[in-house]
């Protein structure tokens, strides 16, 4: 029987229940899978480390050495992981609760430990709405659990001020492009951070936003463009630019 | 024989959620939705004209469900 290219890597049972129809996050995830196959490291050297909410499934569905690690110790784990076996190569696949709720003071801490991390971020431009944190990273449109509204993080901009090595921010149509950046980032040492904007299905859906999967492939398609020379760090705020603007935002060697 | 008439579409049916994300990206338009519905109730995409793929493989890269791929069969059984 024929198979998927990257069906050696899935558990495609998981599959069925694990995302919406149309979900940004099984693309990032298969990007990821081919990445994987293409870079000629071997998948027994690979370590995925989720944290949790939708994203949390993807360690799920892959037949690679994983992990679930909870809330506010994701980065703290992987780079926990990267010590304990210093020839692996550890992803951290997170959202915007993993990453921003407490995960930039990890991002900060994995920074100055001098892990070798690749953290694939799914902003899925939500906010967390619980009383024990907030993610302002959603347009300035739509209030938070208090109905108050906050400024959005500048993700890759934030990545840059913590010292990481590699930032890169692609969408969910940019998948060709998303691979050879995870390539390229799992070859760079220090922190790599690839941002792929994927708004949640569901929360649009209820706020009356983007609507079917197949609708916002036009508007990544209309509504992005590729860095320039001169863009400075902060004018990749998604809220301030006219377009978002995607592609290897800051590459420096830091060994 | 080019490339566009060796390309082969394979959809994995129980896979298909039913997005559409491939009809729409599809430049060459070889992919329309079943009129069909499969027994999980999702209309899935079927391949309206093989001749007509260029075998950019984008389906298979944008589809979240593993659900799609593009294989050159000519150039399989022959390996470089």
């Amino acid at each position: 029987m024929k198979m998927h290219p990257v069906d050696e890597l899935l558990h495609d049972h998981r599959l069925a229940s694990a995302w919406c129809a149309g979900c940004g996050i099984g693309t990032v995830v298969g990007a990821f899978l081919a990445a994987v196959t293409e870079s000629g490291i071997g998948s027994d050297l690979i370590r995925l480390v989720s944290g949790i909410g939708c994203t949390e499934r993807a360690a799920g569905c892959v037949n690679l050495r994983t992990c679930r690690a909870g809330r506010q110790c994701i980065l703290d784990h992987a780079a926990d992981l990267k010590l304990a076996d210093p020839g692996s190569h550890v992803i951290a696949l997170m959202n915007n609760a993993d990453l921003l709720v407490s995960g930039a003071r990890d991002l900060d801490r994995a920074v100055r430990r001098g892990a070798r991390l690749l953290v694939i971020h799914i902003n899925n431009v939500i906010y967390v709405s619980t009383r024990h944190g907030l993610v302002a990273n959603t347009p300035y449109t739509r209030p938070s659990w208090d109905r108050r509204f906050e400024i959005p993080y500048n993700i890759p901009d934030m990545a840059v001020a913590y010292g990481a090595s590699y930032v890169a921010r692609w969408t969910q149509l940019h998948a060709g492009w998303m691979k050879y950046s995870i390539i390229e980032a799992l070859s760079r040492d220090g922190v790599s951070l690839v941002e792929v904007v994927s708004p949640c299905l569901v929360y649009d859906a209820d706020s009356g936003g983007i609507g079917e999967s197949f609708e916002r492939i036009r508007i990544y398609n209309s509504n992005t463009s590729f860095m320039k020379a001169g863009v400075c760090h902060r004018d990749l705020d998604i809220r301030n630019t006219e377009s978002i603007i995607i592609g290897n935002l800051f590459d420096q060697d830091v060994s | 024989m080019n490339d566009a008439a060796r390309a082969e579409v394979h959809i994995i049916v129980d896979r298909c959620k039913g997005c559409a994300i491939c009809i729409e990206i599809c430049q060459a338009e070889v992919l329309v939705k079943s009129p069909e519905a499969n027994p999980a109730g999702v209309f899935v995409p079927v391949v309206r004209d093989a001749t007509a793929c260029t075998g950019c493989g984008i389906c298979e890269m944008l589809c979240p469900d593993f659900a799609i791929w593009v294989s050159f069969p000519e150039t399989e059984e022959t390996p470089q």
